[in-house]
């Protein structure tokens, strides 16, 4: 027994030993913080404008937007950037609908978070981590250490050639992101929208523009959206007087969707990056 | 209490040092601990439910003193339907209250005859096949005296609710399990550290492989009406080592954990993909259940000693009634029903036992024939898990009608492509490590055990460290739902 206990512990000291040391080798995740001197224009949003924002096409900007990211991580994200990067002079962030429902709660504090939260920690105020117990120990843990070793992919991603959105999955998407049930709509995103002001601000202090990008979604999924939130979404940025660019000028076919209609293909991405660069000199 | 989650990392060694260190110089005491813990263990996912668990105990129990004093042959009959009866009837109305109530109102209203009835909304016990087996296992044994009863409470109530084994299996005989804590347990080194290394295993299968295998499955289910037919081809291969990966994981883990606490439960998962035809599949699939059905069902109904259409009788009831324990839809009954097709020309021709042995015994590759065969086999099993992960029959029919389309010539097209890539080639590996150690207990019982210490404990770290880096985002046990 006592050589049972004795060389299960050893041989898991080692291993605890072995898990502590990797955190304590740089972190590859804040390089990610660091741009050139020549960048001026940031891109920051989620996989919207992950899909959708081609910034290799452009010689002074960067795309830093990364899948599931709400407004609450962006802010934090802007501000370590404009901290390390003195040149910024634009933002342009990815806002829509979908952004001011509460369905993003669960990428912060909710089920999603062990997944979402790791990417951010080190960047986060004491405050801020200490409000997030992650009940997933394990998962946040190894999370945080492959963020940390290997970073995350920000910036241009799309592997969807030759698609095209189909209403089943649009319905799918729809009711994931706005619908409780068939009837009970989702609540907004109090915590999205407090950060959204946040960030105005903080841009404001410092002097750089922002700029709010609503990309385009298909027909069929925008008809679909609650008129609450358009509405809701309407208000908040006429009222607090955003800069939004209005893509209302581009003409995106059925093939420039991905199957959920809330994201550009490829083909998409070349139609709106293509009049993007038109509107960034 | 999930065995991946911290929660459980926590639980063990608490229960393991209040097993050898406190509670060890009283047996009662012991055994007094197990049912504690095991009540706890269970109670962490949803307390209610340990009344249902306390209740087939009592009933099992006492009904087991009652069959000790009756010597009447019809009172004591009647002493074993009211256990069957009592333990069953709990399973029916959990698991299958809903299925009967809609299936009734349907054919109903094909005769032109609504009937109005509402489903209600029931939470199915985890655990409740298993261990309503395990205790019907006890009271039948009982009955046909194969088993003395127990006078001792404390020991039947932790060989009902023992928590390594209560909410997965496999199931045990009380004929194996319960004269196992009569006796005073002695700690075995050799045999805790086989249970330490069969655990490690069974988290690589269930968080590396099962884990993986299922964010791809699910999503090619899920939309299986978008994809291509090679596509789905994938998604059944994912399915099929997900269902391999999660139940022998958690038996794995189950049978490691008892070794601990100086128990020895079946062997429930004997490679099951390496046999060469579909009766050497179900000797080594699933094991506990499937010889508890031979045990309790196919030889009491005359088994294969009975004339030809018996035959086919009996071996549709057994398949049949072992796809409807899997759950209340009618996608296990044909999954059953497929496997009593696939088997019967095996047993009609009395080619059901030709292969008892290990694929390739003292071998290190199978022969042409061998391979051919285990290929077909496997191929057989992968087409009836379709049946078994398809939401409904016309799901499964039309996943199918995609397969055999002329689509199953394009490219697959799903999203994670490259992800999928990864647990490709980690199916690859573990099936590797699974051939060569088929002959053991599980597939790492006799690996390394030659070599020196340090590369063996290299191993062991280097599946600690893919279970960290590769596994996959957390998944319930599928078994768990049945």
């Amino acid at each position: 027994m006592k050589k049972f206990i004795l060389k299960t512990t050893f041989f898991l000291f080692i291993l605890f030993l072995f898990f502590l040391l990797l955190i304590l080798l740089p972190s590859k995740e804040m390089n990610t913080y660091k741009l050139n001197n020549d960048i001026e224009i940031v891109f920051i949003g989620d996989s919207h404008i992950q899909c959708a924002i081609q910034d290799d096409l452009f010689n002074n900007a960067k795309s830093l937007a990364i899948n599931s990211e709400s407004t609450y991580f962006s802010y934090y994200k802007i501000e370590k950037l404009i901290n390390e990067n003195p040149n910024i002079e634009k933002i342009y962030l990815g806002f829509s609908y979908h952004n001011i429902s509460s369905y993003y709660d669960e990428y912060i504090y909710g089920r999603y978070s062990k997944d979402i939260f790791p990417r951010y920690f080190d960047i986060l105020p004491d405050s801020e981590k200490q409000k997030y117990l992650p009940n997933k120990l394990w998962s946040f843990y190894r999370n945080y250490l492959k963020i940390k070793l290997i970073g995350t992919k920000t910036g241009y991603v799309n592997q969807f050639i030759n698609t095209s959105a189909i209403e089943k999955s649009m319905n799918k998407r729809i009711n994931f992101q706005y619908y409780n049930t068939k009837e009970d709509i989702k609540e907004f995103s109090e915590l999205n929208i407090k950060y959204l002001k946040k960030i105005r601000d903080l841009l404001l202090k410092e002097n750089i523009q922002l700029v709010l990008l609503d990309i385009p979604v298909h027909p069929y999924y925008k008809e679909r959206v609650p008129k609450e939130y358009k509405q809701k979404y309407n208000d908040l940025v006429g009222n607090n007087q955003f800069n939004t660019l209005n893509f209302e000028r581009i003409t995106l076919d059925n093939d420039c969707f991905i199957l959920d209609g809330d994201h550009l293909s490829v083909k998409g991405a070349d139609t709106l990056s293509s009049f993007l660069l038109s509107k960034i000199p | 209490m999930l065995f991946n989650s911290i929660d459980f990392a926590i639980f063990i060694p608490i229960v393991f040092i209040l097993y050898w260190f406190v509670t060890n110089r009283n047996l009662k005491l012991q055994n007094f601990l197990i049912v504690v813990s095991s009540y706890i263990f269970y109670g962490w996912w949803d307390w209610r439910f340990l009344l249902l668990i306390l209740f087939s105990t009592v009933v099992d129990y006492t009904v087991g003193q009652k069959l000790r004093m009756e010597e009447n042959h019809t009172k004591r009959k009647i002493l074993l339907w009211t256990s069957i009866l009592v333990n069953l009837g709990f399973l029916g109305f959990f698991k299958y209250y809903n299925f009967f109530l809609d299936n009734f109102i349907t054919a109903f209203s094909f005769f032109g005859t609504e009937i109005k009835a509402n489903t209600l909304n029931i939470i199915l016990p985890v655990g409740i096949s298993f261990y309503t087996f395990q205790t019907l296992s006890y009271t039948i044994d009982v009955y046909k005296r194969k088993l003395k009863p127990t006078k001792d409470f404390i020991a039947f109530s932790a060989f009902v609710s023992f928590f390594p084994q209560l909410v997965a299996g496999p199931i045990e005989r009380a004929t194996h399990l319960l004269p196992q804590f009569y006796k005073k347990r002695k700690f075995d080194y050799a045999l805790a550290v086989d249970g330490m290394q069969q655990i490690l295993w069974g988290l690589f299968k269930k968080i590396v492989i099962a884990d993986n295998c299922a964010e791809f499955s699910n999503q090619i289910f899920n939309n299986s009406a978008d994809m291509n037919g090679s596509t789905l081809v994938l998604g059944a291969l994912f399915f099929t080592f997900q269902i391999y990966g999660d139940f022998s994981g958690y038996s794995d883990i189950a049978i490691g954990t008892s070794r601990l606490f100086g128990f020895d439960l079946m062997q429930n998962f004997n490679f099951p993909y390496f046999s060469r035809d579909i009766a050497e599949f179900w000797r080594r699939w699933h094991i506990s259940l499937s010889t508890w059905f031979r045990d309790y069902l196919y030889i009491p109904l005359g088994g294969s000693r009975v004339s030809t259409w018996n035959k086919i009788r009996n071996v549709f009831v057994i398949f049949l009634v072992s796809g409807f324990w899997h759950g209340a839809n009618w996608t296990f009954i044909v999954w059953g029903a497929l496997n009593a097709i696939y088997f019967l020309p095996l047993l009609l021709t009395n080619n059901n036992r030709n292969n008892l042995e290990t694929v390739a015994h003292g071998k290190v590759f199978p022969n042409m024939k061998e391979l051919s065969f285990m290929l077909l086999t496997f191929g057989l099993t992968v087409f009836a898990w379709i049946f078994f992960r398809a939401n409904d029959i016309g799901h499964a029919i039309s996943y199918i009608s995609e397969i055999l389309s002329t689509s199953l010539f394009s490219i697959p097209k799903f999203s994670g492509m490259r992800r999928a890539l990864t647990t490709v080639i980690l199916i690859v590996i573990f099936v590797l490590v699974e051939w060569k150690g088929r002959e053991g207990q599980h597939a790492i019982a006799h690996l390394g055990t030659n070599w020196k210490r340090p590369i063996r404990y290299a191993l062991y770290y280097a599946i600690i460290i893919a279970i960290f880096w590769f596994g996959g985002k957390e998944q319930q046990f599928i078994y768990f739902q049945f």
